[in-house]
């Protein structure tokens, strides 16, 4: 159940800059965003219900591709862009196999996070 | 008139042999041979104490008598024959016969029989002269014992034997040294020794005889040594010589004993060819993981600052100063700029070529193993599992071979003072791919270690053998698997990953 004050977006990743900076670009175009540095503190954070994810693949202790895993088992089809440094083509075929909706190559264009946020999900002002 | 015979025998026995009748006669006495004379009809006139120990009848019980009494029944042909002969005047020498003693039991003996003849020539009687060959055939008979169970350990034993004498000529030579070096025994018997070795040695070794006869230093005897062989066909080999000696009075003989070490040989020699085929793209792979680390690495800051410049670009508005603008853009730029060589620099190691082939699971794990368990002090057990129709996959044989190595080095060091060290590998069909799973009965993986596991630069270890495991993660991604570690069933760790199992299926025979 999403209210005005709920996060749209939520970002993970393990990297502090990269989560501050994603957080900076995505709330100056607009979005409510709330960002995790791992993905057990993000399934640990249990109140918390953002409309699309953004989501690192290489993180210790569980992956992106992991943490998508999990999600779409529990029956989530909350829409999810994957960033990785390393796409390789059996990473592509195995995020899109598990519902990834995009695997983005770092460093990512803030046009294409915005546009997944605001095309996917439908969120935000222009 | 003194015997001729004795005329230069010295003066104690000249007079004692005044009577030559007591001489013939003491010499029959002494003498250890039974000799018995006997008329032509084959009756006993004289039987000496040689004759009454081997035959067990004394003179009294036999002169007189037939000397039928002491040949058993079967050879009463032979005495007619030897009266026959010997009374036309024949000598016959070293006959062997078998005649029965007094107790029953049968002597085999040698008997030389000769005419005695009186003062004018005509036969009158037959001398007899009998050894006891009962000792002489036990030692023969051992003798074959040995001569057989010598033969029997020769044609067993896989090393080739060859004896030669003092000079180098062979004496003997093993059905197992004729198969190792292409010659007959009849071929070489006889010829020098150095006919086995390559030219260069043959030269050497009469010196080296030479110099041991004279100093009697060993430098090869008892020591053993790697030596070069030459077979028939010229055809050089390398192989183990062990040398013995054997000395008995007016004997000196020399026993080598050769090991044909091609095969070791050519196993090493296959085995460093893997092992350093494996050392060269590992460190291909290491180069390129390094670079993929960097650019990992370096990346996280170029997307950090690339979003931020996206934020800043949107709170710049057309009041901000023109140059904040500019400046902002150049930042863009030159993150860019960077980015670029990031990318440039991971497509360049991207190129290592891979060669996908049709590969056995089996063999690939073999070949890796004999490298993998080497150097482990108890054996390793290894359980291999190959489900029928896992048993070939689409691979790059090296590069899968890496991630083998890794695992079973890894599984080994894990094992290192575990009670049981068995190292199962199972292969198993899932659709389109083949599942392979190491597992060790090592300690097993405590959480805090897996987030660790694949890190590069942390699991590197010293031995210029294995990569780390991030490496092994690498190839199996660019394998289309994905690499993952667990706990295994009964303690200890599970690494498995998935390969393209071959399009067509092609399915083993039976």
């Amino acid at each position: 159940m999403t209210d005005d004050t709920s996060p749209e977006v939520a970002v993970i990743d393990d990297d502090a800059a990269v989560l501050d900076s994603f957080r900076f670009m995505l709330e100056i175009a607009g979005f409510r965003v709330a960002t995790f540095d791992s993905a057990i503190a993000y399934l640990a954070g249990g109140d918390v219900t953002p409309r699309c994810l953004i989501l690192d693949q290489n993180m210790p202790d569980m992956t992106g591709l992991e943490l998508i895993g999990r999600l779409r088992a529990a029956g989530s089809e909350i829409p999810i862009m994957l960033i990785t440094s390393a796409p390789s083509p059996a990473l592509v075929a195995r995020a899109a196999q598990i519902g990834a909706a995009y695997v983005l190559e770092k460093p990512p264009t803030e046009e294409a996070a915005i546009a997944f946020a605001r095309g996917i999900a439908g969120l935000g002002r222009q | 008139m003194a015997d001729p015979g004795l005329a230069d025998a010295g003066p104690e026995f000249a007079d004692f042999a005044g009577d030559a009748r007591a001489l013939l006669a003491a010499i029959a006495s002494s003498s250890n041979d039974a000799i018995v004379g006997k008329d032509l009809t084959g009756t006993v006139r004289s039987w000496n104490e040689a004759a009454e120990r081997l035959f067990g009848y004394s003179a009294a019980e036999m002169i007189g008598q037939s000397i039928t009494r002491i040949i058993p029944t079967e050879r009463l042909h032979e005495e007619e024959t030897i009266l026959e002969r010997v009374g036309r005047g024949e000598i016959l020498a070293h006959f062997e016969t078998e005649r029965r003693a007094r107790d029953g039991h049968i002597i085999p003996i040698s008997v030389t029989v000769s005419p005695i003849r009186d003062a004018s020539g005509r036969v009158v009687g037959v001398s007899k002269i009998a050894r006891d060959l009962t000792e002489a055939h036990r030692l023969n008979r051992e003798l074959q014992r040995r001569e057989a169970l010598l033969q029997s350990i020769l044609e067993t034993v896989p090393d080739g034997l060859v004896v030669i004498d003092r000079h180098g000529a062979i004496q003997s030579f093993s059905p197992a040294a004729e198969r190792m070096f292409g010659y007959t025994r009849d071929a070489v018997l006889g010829h020098n020794v150095s006919l086995l070795m390559p030219e260069a040695d043959a030269g050497r070794h009469d010196a080296h005889m030479q110099r041991y006869l004279a100093t009697g230093e060993r430098r090869i005897i008892g020591i053993g040594r790697v030596v070069a062989g030459r077979r028939r066909d010229g055809s050089v080999f390398p192989m183990e010589l062990q040398i013995g000696e054997v000395v008995l009075p007016g004997v000196q003989l020399f026993t080598g004993f050769g090991r044909d070490l091609t095969e070791r040989q050519e196993r090493e020699r296959r085995l460093s060819e893997l092992q350093a085929q494996l050392i060269h793209v590992s460190r291909l792979s290491e180069l390129g993981q390094m670079v993929s680390a960097l650019a990992h690495e370096v990346n996280q800051p170029l997307t950090a600052i690339a979003l931020y410049i996206g934020g800043i670009r949107r709170l710049l508005t057309s009041a901000s100063p023109p140059a904040l603008h500019q400046a902002v853009e150049r930042v863009a730029e030159q993150a860019g700029r960077a980015s670029s060589i990031v990318q440039g620099l991971r497509s360049l190691v991207r190129k290592e070529t891979r060669q996908m082939r049709t590969e056995s699971i089996e063999t690939m794990i073999n070949e890796t193993a004999s490298l993998a368990l080497i150097g482990g002090g108890r054996p390793t057990g290894l359980d291999l599992r190959i489900a029928p129709d896992a048993t070939l996959a689409l691979v790059d044989k090296v590069q899968i071979q890496q991630v083998l190595l890794n695992l079973m080095r890894n599984a080994v060091e894990a094992m290192a003072d575990a009670p049981v060290r068995r190292l199962t590998i199972t292969a198993a069909r899932a659709g389109a791919r083949i599942e392979i799973r190491v597992a060790d009965t090592g300690p097993g993986l405590p959480d805090s270690m897996r987030s660790r596991l694949f890190n590069p630069f942390v699991t590197t270890k010293p031995d210029g053998l294995g990569i780390g495991l991030s490496i092994c993660r690498s190839i199996v991604e660019l394998h289309g698997g994905e690499l993952t570690a667990a706990s295994a069933p009964g303690g200890g760790t599970e690494f498995s990953f998935s390969v393209a199992a071959p399009e067509e299926a092609h399915r083993p025979p039976g």
